[in-house]
């Protein structure tokens, strides 16, 4: 297993390498001169004649990309023009608004979507069947904006003043201002600042929310959750509820299936006990590629339920065109889908041990 | 003799390829998702072709002053006649600059099959180029294509178009450029898996026994046959494709205004989903059905052409 775990590790190193490559070299094909796109007006030959010695930029170009390369080994993504601030801080403080919803939304995806799958493929060609899958082939079909935009108005305004009415934007109720955990647990004098990690943390509201036992705060957070979630998870869900289907209906048919059925086993346990552990193997795979489509998910989301995210960040640094925000997000985003590719691998790995010993690990 | 025995071969074969295709013609005439997904996709292409008719105006002709315009923005939801008001004139009711909604999204039909075409059509000819120079020639030129694959895959699709598009600027030409790029890959990794499987199979060495060239392999023997799984790919592709030119519309990155484009019209309206929701209903119906009449026709495709499936 440790030779297999090196070797998808060893497997994703130049793909790391070119990400970087790539996103230093799009960051560089920006037409314009970064400087007069940083200082407009202000920008004269002898200010940017400085501007670009002190930040590198008269250098050759594979000068530069060791430079980069050593500067991001290193946590730092540049400086933000827009926000006067370093790109690394602007992720620590916006990163959790997007993993919470990113998980929050496969988390939703996974738990109605498997038993969804389930159900269709134990009643294959039932009314509920082909009721799931209809729903299923809407479910991918819907663009993510717009199911957001919809799920938007349904609660914001057709529910509102009843008990299904969920707030269509922000994250907490405005002037809510939960207590950072480090601060509760006396880790640092009140009013001062935690440490990256400890920040990083805190913005995930439900767990600050548990880390400081504030029930209503995490009640609060949850219900401004939902909404985007449900919009992101979706799509996932429904291509999670068909692969589910399909991989458990082939299954269902294989011999060992039929030996359990023989021996007399009940049907439930049959499925439940020999049938699923095989069959949600791919599913971990449609899992695995799923977490791009929920980025891009957020990408999108963000912007209409006004959560403030990496997602949303990114899109408005597009439009005012703070090149290093995007280079440093594109990069860590990047990255991270890598990783996460990677874990699922190395559990695919894990769940089935043809994978790992087919490739001579 | 050697010729003629290899002419006897190309024409076996080609019957034999013919009757495959008839015999997944068959397959995909039967297959009620197919079915639908055909009948849907050509319902969207006679309103494409027939816009002009289909259309009660011009799409970006502002009414103001015509019959059905007030004279400013409504503050609750005005009539929309397809959702049960009487207003014969305006179908989906007027749009913020008050345009017929109707009409915009009947053009918009154009803009977005189009789009999903031509991305599709694009990306797989680069793509399965790509894998066709891969898997056959190999070694070192195959590990610099199939890496620089990977590295666009590892970025998710959407943010990759948009960083693309950001560089060339927006726009919706730009658009399908970044949406091609990012749909490459995937035609270039099923073009090379075939293309490996296929160049070691007999009837190729047959071919390369008779003094065939590479290009004549190539593109007479290898092509047709690992062609379907791109089709495939390329009929679920095209629905994803929509989905990405609209989302590069509604970041305000993709097709520019006064163009009638679902993205960009759900991009407009989108601060007035809580006063009028008819703004953003309908596009992102019309986005909906057009891709998942996309999505049924591909899933009807996979099932009629892959012969695993059909033993199953």
């Amino acid at each position: 297993m440790i030779h297999f775990i090196l070797r998808r590790l060893l497997f994703s190193i130049p793909v790391l390498f070119g990400i970087l490559l790539l996103t230093f070299g799009l960051a560089r094909a920006i037409p314009g001169d970064p400087c007069r796109a940083i200082l407009g007006e202000r920008a004269t030959d002898q200010i940017c004649e400085e501007f670009e010695r002190r930040n590198g930029l008269d250098q050759p170009l594979p000068l530069q990309f060791l430079v980069y390369l050593r500067n991001v080994s290193q946590g730092d993504l540049g400086h933000s023009f827009r926000f006067r601030r370093p790109v690394s801080e602007l992720l620590v403080e916006r990163m959790p608004t997007t993993m919470e919803l990113g998980f929050s939304a496969m988390l939703f995806a996974i738990v109605v979507g498997v038993p969804l799958g389930v159900l269709s493929a134990r009643r294959h060609k039932s009314a509920l069947d082909v009721g799931t899958m209809v729903g299923a082939n809407m479910g991918v079909s819907m663009p993510v904006f717009w199911l957001g935009l919809m799920l938007a108005y349904i609660f914001g305004v057709i529910f509102r003043d009843t008990p299904l009415a969920l707030p269509p934007s922000g994250r907490l109720t405005p002037g809510a201002s939960p207590a950072p955990w480090y601060e509760v647990w006396g880790l640092v004098a009140e009013g001062a600042d935690g440490n990256a990690f400890q920040v990083f943390l805190s913005r995930f509201y439900l767990l600050n929310a548990m880390l400081t036992l504030n029930g209503e705060l995490l009640i609060d957070a949850l219900r401004h959750l939902i909404l985007p979630a449900v919009a992101v998870g979706t799509i996932p869900l429904a291509i999670i509820a068909r692969m589910t289907r399909s991989s458990l209906l082939e299954v269902l048919n294989e011999d060992y299936v039929r030996t359990a059925r023989a021996k007399g086993l009940a049907e439930r346990l049959v499925v439940m006990r020999h049938a699923l552990n095989n069959a949600l193997l791919p599913v971990v795979t449609v899992i695995g590629l799923n977490f791009g489509l929920v980025i891009s998910g957020a990408v999108l989301t963000e912007t209409i339920f006004g959560l403030t995210g990496v997602g949303r960040t990114l899109v408005d640094s597009i439009t005012s065109r703070d090149y290093s925000l995007v280079q440093g997000f594109t990069v860590i985003i990047a990255f991270g889908f890598v990783m996460l590719n990677l874990a699922v691998d190395i559990l695919y790995g894990w769940l089935d041990p043809r994978i790992r010993l087919g490739q001579g690990g | 003799m050697a010729s003629g025995t290899a002419s006897l071969k190309t024409g076996a074969s080609r019957a034999g390829s013919q009757s495959l295709w008839l015999e997944a013609l068959g397959n995909l005439r039967r297959n009620p998702s197919a079915i639908a997904g055909m009948l849907v996709i050509g319902l969207l292409v006679l309103v494409a072709l027939a816009a002009p008719l289909v259309a009660t105006h011009d799409p970006i002709l502002s009414m103001i002053g015509q019959p059905g315009e007030t004279g400013r923005l409504q503050a609750k939801a005005p009539c929309v006649p397809l959702l049960g008001c009487e207003d014969a004139v305006h179908y989906m009711g007027l749009d913020l600059n008050a345009r017929d909604l109707y009409s915009r999204v009947i053009y918009g039909t154009r803009t977005s099959l189009s789009v999903g075409m031509i991305t599709i059509s694009l990306s797989i000819v680069t793509g399965t180029l790509l894998g066709l120079i891969a898997g056959y020639v190999g070694g070192r030129t195959e590990d610099v294509i199939m890496r620089l694959m990977d590295v666009v895959m590892a970025f998710p699709a959407l943010l990759l178009a948009i960083t693309i598009v950001t560089i060339l600027g927006p726009g919706l030409t730009n658009a399908l450029l970044g949406i091609t790029i990012t749909f490459i890959p995937q035609y270039a990794r099923l073009m090379r898996a075939s293309v490996l499987s296929l160049k070691e199979q007999e009837f190729v060495t047959a071919e390369q026994a008779v003094g065939a060239g590479p290009l004549r392999i190539i593109f007479a023997h290898i092509l047709p046959n690992a062609v379907t799984p791109i089709i495939v790919q390329g009929t679920l592709g095209i629905g994803t494709a929509i989905l990405d030119a609209a989302a590069l519309s509604f970041l305000g990155l993709g097709a520019q205004p006064p163009t009638p484009e679902w993205g960009q019209i759900l991009s407009e309206s989108r601060n007035y989903v809580f006063t009028s929701p008819h703004l953003v209903f309908f596009p992102g119906i019309a986005i909906m059905v057009t891709v998942l009449g996309f999505n049924l026709l591909g899933d009807g495709m996979r099932d009629a052409l892959d012969p695993r499936l059909n033993r199953n």
